[in-house]
């Protein structure tokens, strides 16, 4: 322990390492702007933490996760660029699946209730964020939002995340599923170009199938990419707007909301 | 400076677009945000009074830049007990396990071909980490 300054006492938890003494360790006062009448201590000392930096949205994440398990609610979050057709293909699950799963969605955006707003015309329950400068949501956000939803009223709850393919990337906000948007009109190489939002999902689905040949766009291409940078996951293709492929998807929905409820 | 978060159930009209200018949207802002709670939480529990030093351990493949963390640590410590403090960060290169040669490999991406035997590996063992490893306080 350092005799002048007292550093080493104390700390709780806090483990003070890096306090060799042969290191540079100033108690003279001429490195502080302020005076020195007082006898407070200031030396330098390193306190290790080595703690994940996620670890709070982490903890909220896993509490979502309990409360939407105890609620046996099937819980997506559906993550894409902007323009990738989330809220179209958010609002034809829902129309599909009615009558059979009840859908609810939270919806985020930097600004306006826009894609809110065409939820809710068709009869959706929905809650929209508005995260002003920020660029994902946080589990925090969506306990926050998930409160304003009758949850018991619902089977599925969809988050629609910001359309944004790096940033969402790293926070967990308690879904079962983390489902990637990729449209027709986007280029085969997004999965290697954005792996770590490819490589964190477990469903990838192509939207907009039935502009493909309009866009070019090379399905095999695309197929080999996804497998490259996210092999385990559940690829789908589909047109939410003319129905093509929809069935394979909600039927997949319709088994992971039964392994849900079995739970 | 914390950015404002608004959740509103009921919209009743159509309302123009907010118009956000200024802050770049970008999560490295949250996260330094995180990074500097942890920080001075830390050095007031130890009873400094100020943070001179923060040091972050980032992976290759964490999907975070370290030049927009470093743009962010300077806006966030501006009138905390961190003003004026350096940050350090230590970069941590993406490896691979190779189950075949039972050894790891360096890799930039989350699929890759072990350069010894050529098979292919997912098994990430390195280069998520967005850790703060220590901070140094005075």
């Amino acid at each position: 322990m350092c005799q002048e300054c007292g550093c080493g006492s104390g700390g709780g938890d806090v483990k003070i390492g890096g306090h060799a003494h042969g290191r540079e360790h100033h108690h003279g006062h001429d490195s502080h702007e302020h005076g020195h009448a007082h006898s407070h201590s200031h030396g330098i000392r390193t306190l290790d933490l080595n703690r994940s930096l996620m670890e709070k949205n982490a903890l909220l994440a896993e509490r979502n996760r309990g409360f939407f398990r105890a609620k046996k609610l099937l819980v997506l979050n559906v993550v894409s660029s902007p323009g990738s057709g989330k809220t179209t293909f958010i609002r034809e699950t829902a129309a599909k699946l009615a009558g059979k799963l009840r859908v609810g969605v939270i919806v985020g955006d930097l600004a306006t209730d826009n894609d809110a707003a065409r939820l809710r015309t068709a009869g959706i329950p929905v809650v929209q964020i508005t995260t002003g400068t920020v660029c994902h949501l946080d589990a925090d956000m969506v306990s926050k939002a998930a409160s304003q939803l009758d949850l018991d009223q619902l089977d599925v709850l969809v988050i629609e995340n910001v359309g944004n393919l790096v940033c969402p990337a790293d926070y967990d906000l308690g879904e079962d599923l983390r489902v990637v948007l990729l449209s027709v009109t986007e280029g085969e190489d997004k999965p290697l170009k954005y792996p770590p939002m490819f490589h964190s999902a477990q469903v990838a689905i192509i939207t907009k199938n039935d502009m493909a040949t309009a866009a070019g766009f090379n399905r095999d291409l695309v197929l080999m990419n996804l497998q490259r940078v996210s092999h385990h996951a559940k690829i789908f293709v589909l047109s939410a707007k003319t129905g093509d492929g929809m069935k394979a998807w909600l039927d997949f929905l319709a088994e992971e909301n039964a392994a849900v409820k079995r739970k | 400076m914390q950015p404002e978060i608004g959740i509103r159930a009921e919209w009743v009209d159509f309302r123009a677009p907010a118009v956000h200018v200024g802050i770049a949207s970008m999560h490295e802002l949250s996260i330094m945000t995180e990074a500097l709670r942890m920080a001075t939480d830390t050095a007031q529990a130890a009873g400094a009074s100020r943070v001179r030093k923060l040091r972050l351990r980032i992976g290759s493949l964490s999907g975070v830049v370290p030049d927009a963390l470093r743009f962010a640590f300077d806006v966030v410590c501006h009138g905390t007990m961190a003003e004026g403090a350096t940050l350090e960060i230590e970069a941590v290169p993406a490896a691979c396990w190779c189950a075949t040669c039972q050894a790891e490999f360096e890799c930039v991406d989350f699929f890759n071909e072990c350069p010894r035997c050529h098979d292919v590996s997912g098994e990430l063992r390195r280069g998520r980490e967005l850790d703060i490893a220590a901070v140094e306080t005075s």
